[in-house]
């Protein structure tokens, strides 16, 4: 798909959901940091944040609806593309809503002194963030091929997740002192494992984008290249 | 409306965009871009395949920067903002944009943004930030000290006397700690400005070490810490004496008050190549983390305030150390084992063909004035 063969209208979607993409990684950048260097003023700003994300989804929202009603003007592709925004913008705010989470576990975390060592959470993190980006490098290149990299490495998070949920419950039995701060983390490695759920789901949409088909729930979406 | 630029002026000016080392981003009213530089392409690690025509959100999501853009096109002025990036690694740029107007056009045809790498200056603030709070705080501790016996001995204690006496020790002891530290200060401002003339003259090295073992006995028999000069005899340093002494007797005063009892530091030195000499001042103390390594030649940079504390010393040797040493060409490093010790390793020049016979040794001056030790 080319940038420039969209609708100028359908064009100002585009920079918008895009837009609404860097705003959540921005968040989600931000929550992991307020945990990682234990920074709570950090962690309310992104809480704070959260209320412009949702707005910009509501705006998008619209502007789909009011794109629709005049569809008979709008090409095949361009059509294309509304329903692709109608869909990825909500993965998009959930992602968000996930940093918010993040940030507010980063906040009571910080209250308590550190749990020795966070383990191999911070690579957990910095995958989750790095599938965010390629999904949305793949959907502003409509690239199928990056798409489909990054829906593989979905399967990097969710080992990962098992191992620290492991090493996480074995701390809780071992210390019982490490328990509340434990589950904290489990619930942080949650949200960024249906974080990297979301990444996969932008990535099957800039599939649909690029090639016109869906490949949600087959075998496709990871197997061709 | 939209712009492009005409066959001759486009290749002009993208060799004069090329050679700027600030990022570069010209877009038109619709948000296109119409120019960018290869400082850009860094600054956004654009990949080398995003050819043909891009819009700024191919660019960037990042949301400063597009409202910077839209808000130098709806208002006509210029944007300025710091901003975050991190790619490789994280850095800061200060962003400006500004409107783009042509002599032919009524309106404002689009936007220049430029992003100047800031981050070198922000990490270079930090630690001016944090030398003035260490700084304030090294000057208060020893400066409460005094004002409260001052006014103990004000409040009668004066005529006590079974520790009058004591109390004006603990008062000279902390405003000669205070005087040092203001030395030490005045010492590095000048060599960091360059007021420190520095007289290289060919030194050599046993007997310098030698003279300076006088120096550093008392502090070592204190601490039962024994001081070896293993320089072979004949190895030459082209140095400034005065800078040379200030250079060894911090590393080694360092070795010996981080030391163990019963403990050792050693000097050894010889040439590296025709050019360099290269002389090691190794410590069996208590070592540095290597987390600290990379700070400790900052001014004022404690690995261990408790530590420090107990041992004196203004926390400036080593910031002093780096720059005499840097000023006369040369390098310093180190390398640590906790618990096992610590090696700190100076770079200097090699006097020019320098003879194989050691020449008499000139004894470093001992410094004048009050600053002196």
């Amino acid at each position: 798909m080319d940038a420039f063969a969209l609708d100028a209208r359908v064009q100002g979607l585009r920079d918008k959901v895009l837009l609404l993409g860097g705003q959540a990684e921005d968040s989600l950048s931000r929550a992991i940091g307020a945990l990682v260097r234990r920074n709570s003023a950090l962690a309310e700003q992104v809480i704070r944040d959260d209320d412009a994300i949702d707005l910009v989804e509501s705006e998008l929202d619209e502007d789909c609806a009011s794109l629709l009603i005049k569809a008979a003007h709008l090409s095949p592709s361009d059509l294309r593309f509304v329903i692709g925004v109608l869909r990825t913008t909500p993965m998009i705010e959930r992602i968000a809503d996930h940093a918010v989470n993040i940030a507010r576990h980063a906040l009571r975390l910080n209250d308590e002194p550190e749990l020795k060592p966070y383990i191999a959470l911070p690579r957990m993190a910095a995958l989750a963030q790095e599938m965010l980006s390629d999904a949305l490098d793949a959907l502003t290149q409509s690239d199928a091929a990056k798409a489909r990299q990054t829906i593989r490495r979905d399967d990097e998070v969710d080992l990962l997740y098992r191992r620290i949920f492991a090493e996480l419950t074995a701390f809780m039995t071992k210390d019982s002192a490490a328990v509340l701060r434990a589950a904290e983390l489990l619930f942080v490695i949650k949200h960024l494992e249906r974080i990297a759920d979301y990444a996969t789901n932008i990535c099957e949409q800039v599939v649909y984008l690029a090639e016109g088909r869906a490949i949600k729930h087959t075998p496709d979406a990871w197997q061709r290249d | 409306m939209s712009f492009r630029l005409d066959q001759y002026s486009q290749p002009l000016l993208e060799a004069v965009l090329g050679s700027l080392r600030e990022g570069i981003i010209v877009i038109d009213r619709q948000m296109e871009v119409v120019l960018y530089n290869q400082a850009a392409v860094d600054v956004f690690n654009l990949s080398p395949v995003m050819t043909g025509p891009l819009r700024l959100i191919d660019i960037t999501r990042n949301k400063t920067i597009h409202d910077g853009f839209r808000q130098v096109l709806e208002e006509s002025r210029p944007f300025d903002a710091n901003l975050e990036i991190s790619g490789v690694q994280e850095r800061a740029f200060s962003f400006r944009a500004t409107p783009l107007l042509m002599p032919s056009a009524h309106e404002v045809v689009g936007a220049i943004g430029v992003f100047f790498d800031v981050t070198q200056l922000v990490r270079l603030e930090r630690v001016r930030r944090e030398f003035f709070a260490n700084l304030s705080h090294e000057l208060r501790t020893p400066l409460t000290s005094i004002l409260a016996y001052v006014e103990t001995l004000l409040n009668g204690a004066i005529y006590d006397s079974e520790n009058n006496l004591q109390f004006l020790r603990i008062i000279n002891k902390h405003a000669a700690r205070m005087q040092n530290l203001v030395c030490d200060i005045a010492d590095l401002s000048a060599i960091e400005a360059g007021e420190f003339r520095l007289e290289p003259v060919a030194i050599d090295l046993k007997a310098f070490v030698d003279n300076l073992a006088v120096l550093v006995a008392p502090e070592a028999e204190a601490r039962k810490v024994r001081f070896r000069n293993e320089v072979a005899p004949g190895v030459q340093v082209q140095a400034d004496p005065q800078a040379l002494e200030q250079i060894l007797m911090n590393l080694i005063i360092n070795a010996v008050k981080f030391n163990r009892p019963e403990g050792e530091v050693s000097v050894t030195a010889g040439f590296e190549g025709d050019l360099r000499t290269l002389i090691v001042v190794r410590d069996t103390g208590v070592g540095i983390e290597a987390k600290h390594l990379p700070r400790i030649f900052e001014r004022l940079y404690r690995v261990d305030k408790s530590r420090s504390q107990e041992v004196g010393g203004t926390g400036l040797g080593l910031a002093i150390v780096k720059h005499l040493v840097l000023n006369h060409g040369g390098d310093v490093s180190v390398d640590s084992v906790p618990g096992v010790g610590s090696e700190f390793r100076v770079r200097l020049p090699r006097p020019p063909g320098a003879a194989a016979r050691a020449p008499a040794l000139e004894t470093a001056a001992a410094p004048d004035g009050a600053c002196a030790g």
